[in-house]
């Protein structure tokens, strides 16, 4: 793109850097990944941790695990993509499904086993990735409209406090949302 | 005797806040104590969660996170879970999060007003607001507010004889205060309303060509603003008639919007404006600027597609126009509360509610949470 203005031809060579600077990753059991650090960045804690001049090029991420580690970078790098080169996306999920084109790949994404997707919350919850974190606790919330209180106990290993009779008055206060 | 847990829509005041931080606290403590080893600090909610790979508890604020994903009545599902699964439904950033997932769409909602197994004494509604329907028994003229969604209902006191009387809602402790009015503040209680004056409550009455306000600065205090302020409508000259039955909606950051119903030729209409308010920093008095003017006609309310189509074009034109007008949230959902008292109608036993969306950009609500016939 031709410019005649010296600042902005500045400014996109910047721009270039930037897009091909890479950051290291560790996961908890001491992989590394190297990713884009735009991508990287879809993470607000990572970015966080860039901008405050932290990095020193390798992340340790002590709370996840490779497994998980690589699932949230293949998320992070397809909504990157999706979002073209402008800032990181905000991905609203109460945007119109059928308008989104990655509403299709994430819900292919979310189709994993119980744990994996809890790692997966606990992972978005902790780099602070709210397109994901969304994503994820949405289709837990799907998961758990087909469950009973005891089924959701189970799912979330949660005692249940109540005595009988008070989890009877608890479901009778609210009986007709039961029915 | 069963205890009815109740909440309003929300509440942010910072002994709110306090109270959820000193639980979350008691909580993630109580379930570290049970987590396996390896524990890490979460940077950003400064609670210890565990991460190991089969997860023993989740954290409080993913379940919240979690749950608001839900509709009204899977949530009060989850009352059954546990208690603590208990109180956070009640709480109020819950019920913050909850509804801002949740808006309902502009559409014709139809809720029956008794709802079904609850008593059959008759209810008159007055208004509605947020999702929640003021009533009175007819039998013994006692008000009620009612959550709707939910189906609770809160008793409000009695008044006092004689007097004029505030009622509050404490919302953080749900206990109502009330408080006689300072004597001599308007002359004709029938032709105040209330307004939300930068969030301060206020009275607002029309006296010919002004808008006369008092705000209640400090509402712990009780303490009401020394002067009233007050508002010319000297562009209205033209029109005197027109003004009869103004309606002030909300005062924020330096507009005044407000509707007034008049009819011509019979068809009833109403006409929404804002103004742009200067206060002069010497005197109370105010400068307005006319900064968006439109007439609708109340038949077109009866068509649902005419209608959002207006508000969105309201919406637009006022974003483009205004750029101060920061919270357009806050005018729809005025309009939208006002539009009930002028054309909610009461038919066969059902309440027709219009609502707007906030933001018409959102187009798929996930659910609408009060219960459909």
């Amino acid at each position: 793109m031709a410019s005649s203005s010296t600042s902005v031809v500045v400014s996109n060579k910047e721009k270039e850097n930037k897009n091909t600077k890479k950051v290291t990753l560790k996961s908890s059991d001491g992989e590394s990944f190297e990713v884009d650090e735009s991508v990287a960045m879809e993470s607000q804690t990572i970015k966080h941790i860039i901008e405050d001049g932290c990095a020193n090029n390798e992340i340790p991420l002590p709370n996840v695990t490779s497994g998980i580690l690589s699932r949230v970078i293949e998320y992070c790098k397809k909504h990157k993509e999706a979002a073209g080169e402008s800032e990181p996306s905000v991905t609203s999920y109460t945007s119109n499904s059928t308008t989104n084109p990655l509403t299709e790949w994430d819900t292919e994404f979310v189709k994993v086993d119980q744990n994996t997707l809890f790692d997966l919350i606990l992972a978005a919850n902790y780099l602070d990735i709210k397109g994901l974190l969304d994503l994820t606790c949405k289709t837990v919330a799907d998961m758990m409209k087909g469950k009973t209180p005891q089924e959701i106990r189970e799912t979330f290993h949660i005692k249940n406090d109540y005595t009988p009779e008070e989890e009877a008055e608890v479901r009778k206060e609210n009986q007709w949302a039961f029915e | 005797m069963v205890n009815i847990f109740f909440k309003f829509t929300c509440c942010s005041s910072p002994r709110c806040l306090e109270t959820l931080n000193e639980e979350r606290t008691r909580i993630a403590n109580k379930e570290t104590k049970r987590a396996k080893p390896e524990i890490a600090v979460n940077k950003k909610s400064q609670e210890k969660i565990s991460i190991s790979a089969t997860q023993q508890s989740i954290p409080l604020d993913i379940v919240m996170e979690i749950l608001s994903w839900l509709p009204v009545t899977y949530v009060l599902r989850m009352k059954c879970v546990c208690k603590q699964w208990y109180t956070l439904t009640q709480d109020c950033h819950f019920i913050e999060k909850h509804m801002s997932r949740h808006r309902i769409k502009c559409s014709y909602n139809k809720i029956p007003i008794t709802p079904p197994g609850n008593s059959q004494d008759n209810f008159q509604l007055i208004c509605g607001c947020n999702g929640m329907l003021l009533k009175k028994r007819i039998a013994s003229n006692k008000f009620l507010i009612m959550n709707n969604a939910t189906r609770q209902m809160l008793e409000l006191p009695d008044p006092h004889k004689n007097s004029f009387e505030m009622v509050s809602l404490d919302l953080e402790s749900e206990s109502f205060k009330s408080t006689i009015m300072p004597k001599g503040l308007f002359s004709n209680w029938e032709k105040v309303w209330a307004l939300d004056w930068n969030g301060c409550l206020s009275f607002a009455v029309r006296v010919e060509e002004v808008i006369n306000v008092v705000v209640l600065e400090d509402y712990k205090k009780l303490k009401w603003g020394k002067e009233k302020i007050v508002i010319p409508l000297a562009f209205t000259n033209s029109t005197p008639n027109l003004m009869e039955d103004l309606v002030p909606l909300f005062a924020q950051n330096g507009l005044v919007g407000y509707i007034y119903t008049a009819s011509s030729d019979d068809v009833p209409f109403f006409n929404a404006m804002i103004m742009k308010v200067a206060l002069e920093s010497s005197s109370a008095k105010c400068q307005p600027e006319l900064r968006f003017n439109q007439e609708v006609q109340t038949t077109d309310l009866k068509n649902e597609v005419n209608f959002s189509t207006y508000i969105a074009n309201v919406l637009e034109e006022l974003s483009s126009e205004t750029t101060d007008l920061k919270n357009e949230v806050n005018f729809s959902t005025y309009i939208a509360n006002v539009l009930e008292e002028l054309s909610s109608e009461v038919l066969e036993g059902f309440l027709l509610i219009f609502r707007l969306s906030s933001n018409d950009s959102v187009k798929v609500i996930p659910e609408i949470s009060c219960p459909q016939t």
